[in-house]
Parts: C-alpha cells; structure tokens; sequence
C-alpha cells in the first residue's frame, strides 16, 4: 500500500505545485489544481505504471468506487493491483 | 458589388526563414540558399538519398511550455508560430473585438504526420500496447485551427481545409467569401505542414516525384519536387473593418479562382488549372493584361510544369504583355498544405517590393516551359497585380489574385 501511494504520488508530482502533505487532503483533483485533461493523462500513466486498467466512471460507481480525489485513486488502484 | 477584402497580417515560418524579415530576405536574394540539403529530420538508410527543405533554428522549448507540447504536433506549432506573428503584424488585438466575428480557417495536407509515425513506431516496432492519450487530438488535421482559435481566443466559425498541395489556398477562398458575405469582419488564415517523416517519404518517394539533385522550376534538367515544412498565416479583413481600426493595409486580395480537373489522382491537367486562372481574373474583374506577376505552383516536376506553362499560354494568348512568372518553391520546398499560403505572401511581398522574386537553381531553358520565367536574380518592376497558382495532387486547383492597395 505505501509502494502504491508512493508511486502515485511520484506520477502527480508531475502534474501540481502542490504538496504531497496536500494530496490526500484534496477533495478534488480540482483543489489540486489538476484539470480534467491532466486526469486523462494521470490515469494513463497509472495504468502504465502498474499495468493495469482502470475501468471507467460508470462501471466503478457500479462498484461503488470513484477516481475524484488522490483517495479515490489510491483505493482504486490498490484493488486493482491486489486482484492481479 | 462586394465590399473589398484587404489583408493587414503576415506571418510564416520555413526553410527560406522563420519569418517574414528573414523570408523575405532569403527569397529575394540574388544568392544561392542553402535552404534544400539532405534529410536530417529522421535517420536515412543505407541508399537513401532524400532532400527536403527543412526549417531551420526551430526550437520548439522557445515558443511553447512542457505542457502546451503535448497537444501540438510539429505542424501545429508552426501553425501556432505563424499565426502569432501574423496577428502582431497585423496589431490586432482581439480582445478589443467581438471575437465572434473573427475566424480561423488552417489548410493542411496531412495533419500530425510526426504523431501519426510515432504512435505507429510505439504500437508496432516497439510492442507498446497502446500509445499517448493525447494522441488522436494531436494529430488532428483540425488541431492547428483549434490551437491557434484556443491561443488567441478566437470565437468565429472555424475550420481546416484539406485538399493536398491546395489546402491553405482553400482556407484563403473560404475566408474571402465569408468576409464578402458579412458573416465575419477577420479572418486569420493560411495553412501548415510538416511531414518530413521517414514513412512519409518512403511513400512520396513510390510515386517516383522526389527530385534527386535540387528544385529547379520550369528549368530542364529537373528532377522532381523537394518537399518543404513550415507554415504561413495572412490576416483578412472586410476593408472598412481595416480602415476604421486603423489598421496598417499591406494588399487587397480581389480574386479568388478554385476548379476540380475531374481527370486523375495524380497527373495533373491544363485546363483545370487554366479554369481556376480564369476564374479568378474572372472574381477580380480584371483582364490577363493587367496581370503583371504569377507566383506560379511551379512545383519542378517535368508534368506540373509543363502544363502550367501551358494553362499560363492560353490564358495569356490575347495579352498585350506577358507577365513575369517564377516559382518560390525553389528557395523553401513545396511545402504543401502550407504552400499557397506561403506564396501568398510572397506574391504580397513582390508587390509591397515591386520586385519579383527569382526562380532559383535555374540551369537552362525548357522549351516546353515557354514562359517569361524570372531566374536568378529578382526583376525590379511594376507589380500592381499578382496572381499565385496552387494545383493540387487529385486536380484541386486554386488561384488568388493579390493587388496593391
């Protein structure tokens, strides 16, 4: 879990000014000032880095799941990567 | 009686310079340019002897953020350059405008080629699964129109044009018509292309039209055309709208002449391009005598040339005076898509100059090219009318007609 959360912050850093201390404080990607378009790219590069596929909105609110905060993000893709 | 169409802005970037001081400077030199050389865009093989017109100098880091990369293509950059230069030329600043009355209209040839190889390179030479997310709103033939319409704040209908080696020719076309008609007061338009790409030249090269040695227009011994990168913007604008912002007026463009050969996807016809001359005189109301310029398309390869020279014959058979004819090509590449646009300016430069620019690499007369060529060094003259030729691969054919003001 802490490799993940590591990972992914590594991948955002590149994308904000903000601090990792404020990641998981966000309640948006927004407050992070990361915009939907970075999103595309963020989601992207988690993919690649964890070779994974992260499913998209409806079928993870089906699984009661979301990807609008780093939160989200890291619940999402620690499920994902426990089921490979 | 249409209101007359003016044009305030120039800009361009390409192997004769990358803009319009250093264009203007290497096109109407009387010495030789070395802006045709050996591909060093992408790496040759063994055998391969490919030349192009590549721009010089370019350093995209200068022009353009981390961020702002990762959605323009190589030609969307120069698209961007261009435009930007051309709005400053032109001092408009559109926030003082209803940004809904100005438009973008941005021909291109293929769009986002160096995306295009490089996404294929990452899926099938390098086994990725999959390429950047931004990949397909790259390499849109659309997506310099979007980026300089996002860049400017530019509201206006907007669109890319696509008919090969006419493209930005079209755009023109479009955008004096849309001015005429009053649906718009500017217009920032012109083409961009940058395709120096090794697939891209493979398969260019299978059509056996790349010349082996230099461009050398209308002259004999020409071996085929050597394709250029680069991009040219014009502002438009209905001529009160000009005038009463005070703007700096450097031509009026007064006719606009477009025609389909309907004959062939690659050999090109006389008549066709004979039809959009004509056409043009025809929109401009003048008569072939009171032309005194053709930037012809001029591309050196042994068809185009000797048809064009034919289509310039017939049309000027009943002319009193014969007008002097060269082809830029020479100095920046056929640039394609971009190329009439590129002409364009360089037809406003001999007016604004009153000189015509010289067909470089000229080696010696082709009797099948019976025109009034103008070859190594510039002719200082009278230019009060030019009119630049586009003929594309397919018979899409566009001719202008640029007038001083």
């Amino acid at each position: 879990m802490l490799k993940i959360k590591q990972q992914i912050h590594a991948i955002i850093r590149d994308y904000t000014e903000a601090s990792e201390a404020e990641y998981g404080q966000a309640k948006s990607f927004a407050e992070l000032n990361i915009d939907s378009l970075s999103m595309v790219e963020i989601i992207f590069d988690i993919e690649e880095a964890f070779d994974i596929k992260i499913p998209d909105e409806t079928e993870l609110d089906k699984r009661g799941l979301a990807i609008n905060n780093f939160n989200d993000v890291l619940t999402v893709v620690t499920q994902l990567v426990e089921k490979k | 009686m249409h209101e007359p169409i003016v044009v305030t802005g120039l800009g361009c970037i390409s192997a004769a310079g990358n803009n319009i001081e250093a264009f203007e400077e290497c096109l109407f030199s009387s010495k030789v340019q070395k802006t045709i050389a050996p591909v060093t865009l992408f790496p040759l093989s063994k055998g391969e002897n490919y030349l192009a017109a590549e721009v010089n100098g370019f350093n995209k880091s200068d022009h353009f953020n981390k961020n702002e990369l990762k959605l323009l293509d190589r030609y969307a950059q120069f698209a961007v350059v261009s435009a930007k230069e051309a709005i400053n030329n032109a001092k408009l600043n559109i926030a003082e405008h209803d940004a809904t009355r100005i438009s973008v209209i941005h021909g291109t040839s293929i769009g986002g080629q160096e995306t295009i190889e490089y996404s294929y390179a990452q899926l099938f030479e390098q086994g990725n699964k999959r390429t950047h997310p931004f990949t397909v709103p790259k390499l849109l033939p659309s997506a310099a129109t979007s980026q300089i319409s996002i860049r400017f704040g530019i509201k206006g209908p907007s669109f890319s044009t696509s008919s090969a080696c006419s493209s930005s020719g079209h755009a023109i076309a479009m955008a004096v018509l849309m001015l005429r008609s009053n649906l718009i007061d500017v217009a920032v338009v012109g083409g961009a292309e940058a395709c120096i790409t090794k697939g891209n030249f493979i398969a260019w090269d299978g059509l056996r039209v790349l010349s082996s040695d230099t461009c050398r227009p209308f002259s004999l011994g020409r071996s085929g055309l050597v394709i250029g990168e680069g991009a040219g913007t014009l502002v438009l604008e209905r001529e009160f709208f000009a005038k009463t912002r005070k703007a700096n007026i450097l031509a009026k463009i007064s006719g606009i002449g477009m025609s389909s050969d309907a004959h062939n996807a690659v050999q090109p016809l006389a008549e066709g391009a004979q039809q959009a001359m004509q056409a043009a005189l025809n929109d401009a109301k003048l008569s072939c005598d009171e032309i005194d310029y053709i930037n012809a398309h001029g591309s050196a390869t042994s068809q185009n040339d000797q048809l064009e020279s034919q289509a310039i014959n017939r049309i000027f058979a009943d002319s009193s005076s014969t007008p002097w004819v060269s082809s830029t090509k020479s100095s920046h590449g056929h640039v394609l898509g971009a190329g009439a646009a590129i002409e364009a300016i360089a037809s406003i430069l001999a007016i604004q100059r009153q000189e015509i620019p010289p067909t470089a690499n000229f080696i010696e007369t082709d009797p099948l090219c019976a025109i009034n060529l103008v070859t190594e060094q510039g002719v200082k003259t009278e230019v009060k009318k030019a009119l630049s030729n586009s003929f594309a691969f397919g018979g899409l054919n566009v001719s202008l007609i640029f007038e001083k003001y």
